[in-house]
């Protein structure tokens, strides 16, 4: 479990987080989203414990992020591999820093992906880069998965290549997997919570399907609402 | 299966080594290059031997220092620092790891250029040849004893590393401070890095000047003698590896519990 | 199978095994596909596959063996009365729908029939 106990962070006179308490619960597959700016991409960084926040606590598993690192698979939004690497060799060096990495996934998903060990990260496309960020990610069985706009700036069958490997490899019950998005209508039917942040706080968070029982809406039609109202 | 810490301390040196490849190749390349051409070309002013070593020994023993700019920085220009910081490892590997790959840098650019310097002497001054020139000294009444060579000059080269390893823990305590804020980082970095090496030669210099006397003293009594020198640069030596130390010890702490992205 | 995003999912799964075994494509006994599968199949998140296939075994429409797989496992008479529920949940529909528009139960037949004759011409 993730917690947020009132956690502000703000990056000279940007606000990223206002006060923000949060629970994330272990097991799920839960989506954060809301608009650029939300706080998304620093909620999951804070939590990665690349940032740290100015007033309040992040507790993984009741302990300081600095000491989970471990346990949590960090996928950012930017490209972080070592451009001269081959995947063969980032893998190496990944496989290096992790006892949860699983070494049969990672080679029956290279495949699954249309990777070869060769590629070399500098010279491979968008789409293939954003696939080999996944398979570095997913190869571990890490009981954490943070994914920053994993599916930003894809094309349409890789997205869903994306998708399909996080459904196929997802361990229900013991993994958790925390996806920011602002492509909401693309991970409908993945999450089981959401949380939607707006400049730094949260607006709304709850499971997809209660709401939807609650609501009769859709996820894309609840943050539409969600916002809506915001102004 | 838990990887060793000396395994994922290994392949973040073997990584550094990597990213140092280009400059490494450089001195080799550059070396060889500069040999070669006085060779053919100062046949006729043997003396000019001098002139390829010492340019290159300059380039060799100058290059680290500018590539722990690189080394650090790129991680940041590059976006790797998002994976870095992910790592389960402390500052202490990281930036260790960086150091370890720069002495390396520099032991094998000082290694190859000496090498180089020595073989070409030989090639233009074939005349008197090695047990001569060696005869010759030794008469001069200078101790040549390999031993003491050895020693001499081994301590005076392991004064010389620590040196390095001075200036590169204060390039990334330096660097790391210019991190911390958004705007003016390089400057930030320069003012750090002037002011640290202000500090720290504020610091040490008093127990240089210590060392300086009760140094005289002993070379008057025993006039010069290798074992003062020795004990000089040994002494020296020690004074340097503490303040690396702390340095070094400071950039960890920084990057342990300051650094953001 | 295409879902309908403002309504719960995994409601949706257990309503697409309903129709499946009341159209007799599923029959009892037959093996269903394992969770995972099923969530591969419909790219579903695995929880929302696992509450539905949950809430079917506490409806008495299907049986989990430990170790074997999940098998339909429904008495006639239950599949009876789901087939009733769907069957009252569409008109229902039907008729709060109509009586939106206007219509007296009168005129409600009356079209039901016409349409049903029509839609009969058509068929042949």
């Amino acid at each position: 479990m993730i917690e947020f106990k009132n956690v502000s962070k703000s990056f000279g006179s940007t606000v990223a987080l206002d006060d923000v308490s949060l629970v994330f619960p272990r097991g799920k597959i839960i989506g954060l989203f809301g608009p650029n700016g939300a706080g998304k991409s620093t909620s999951i960084k804070l939590i990665m414990g690349l940032n740290r926040p100015d007033r309040g606590e992040i507790r993984v598993d009741g302990e300081n992020p600095q000491k989970k690192k471990q346990d949590v698979a960090y996928l950012p939004e930017i490209d972080h591999l070592y451009p001269w690497m081959n995947i063969a060799q980032a893998a190496d060096f990944t496989r290096t820093f992790y006892a949860d990495w699983d070494e049969a996934k990672y080679q029956e998903l290279i495949k699954f992906l249309n990777l070869q060990e060769d590629m070399k990260i500098s010279k491979i496309s968008k789409g293939q880069r954003a696939k080999t960020k996944l398979l570095l990610t997913v190869s571990r069985r890490a009981p954490y998965l943070l994914m920053d706009e994993p599916l930003s700036g894809i094309d349409i069958l890789t997205r869903e290549e994306i998708i399909n490997t996080l459904i196929r490899d997802y361990r229900e019950g013991e993994q958790t997997i925390i996806i920011s998005t602002h492509e909401i209508a693309e991970v409908e039917s993945l999450v089981d919570e959401v949380i939607f942040l707006d400049r730094g706080q949260v607006k709304l968070s709850g499971n997809a399907e209660d709401l939807r029982v609650e609501r009769n809406m859709s996820l894309v039609e609840l943050m539409k609402e969600a916002f809506r109202n915001a102004d | 299966m838990q990887t060793s810490s000396l395994k994922k301390f290994f392949k973040l040196y073997s990584k550094e080594m990597r990213e140092l490849r280009p400059e490494i190749l450089v001195v080799l390349i550059a070396t060889l290059v500069l040999n070669l051409f006085f060779y053919f070309k100062a046949q006729e002013l043997p003396a000019m031997v001098i002139v390829p070593s010492m340019m290159m020994l300059g380039l060799a023993g100058f290059l680290p220092f500018i590539s722990s700019f690189k080394l650090l920085g790129r991680e940041w220009n590059s976006n790797t620092i998002y994976l870095l910081l992910s790592l389960p490892v402390k500052g202490g590997n990281i930036l260790g790891s960086k150091l370890l790959a720069l002495l390396t840098q520099y032991l094998i650019g000082t290694v190859v250029v000496t090498t180089g310097g020595v073989i070409l002497t030989f090639l233009l001054f074939p005349e008197p040849g090695l047990a001569e020139t060696l005869r010759q000294v030794q008469a001069s009444g200078i101790d040549t004893r390999l031993q003491t060579i050895i020693s001499s000059g081994g301590l005076f080269y392991l004064m010389s590393l620590v040196g390095m390893a001075y200036i590169i823990a204060i390039s990334f305590f330096s660097q790391l401070l210019g991190k911390l804020v958004t705007r003016f980082s390089g400057l930030i970095t320069a003012i750090v890095f002037i002011a640290t090496f202000w500090l720290m030669n504020k610091l040490m210099t008093p127990i240089w000047q210590q060392l300086g006397n009760y140094n005289q003293l002993h070379m008057s009594q025993f006039n010069f003698s290798i074992a003062a020198f020795n004990q000089l640069v040994g002494m020296n030596t020690l004074i340097m590896l503490a303040g690396t130390a702390i340095v070094f010890v400071a950039a960890v702490l920084v990057y342990n519990h300051k650094i953001e992205l | 199978m295409e879902f309908n995003s403002s309504q719960p999912i995994y409601k949706q799964i257990i309503d697409d095994f309903k129709k499946k075994l009341i159209r007799g494509e599923l029959k009892e006994g037959d093996k269903i596909p394992s969770q995972r599968e099923y969530a591969e199949e419909v790219r579903v998140n695995p929880n929302t596959v696992q509450r539905a296939y949950r809430e079917m075994e506490s409806m008495n429409m299907v049986e989990t063996l430990r170790g074997q797989g999940t098998y339909i496992s429904i008495s006639a008479d239950r599949l009876e009365e789901i087939k009733m529920e769907m069957a009252i949940n569409l008109v229902d529909y039907f008729i709060s729908e109509m009586e939106s528009l206007g219509y007296r139960q009168k005129d409600m037949f009356k079209i039901l029939e016409q349409e049903q004759s029509r839609m009969e011409g058509e068929r042949r």
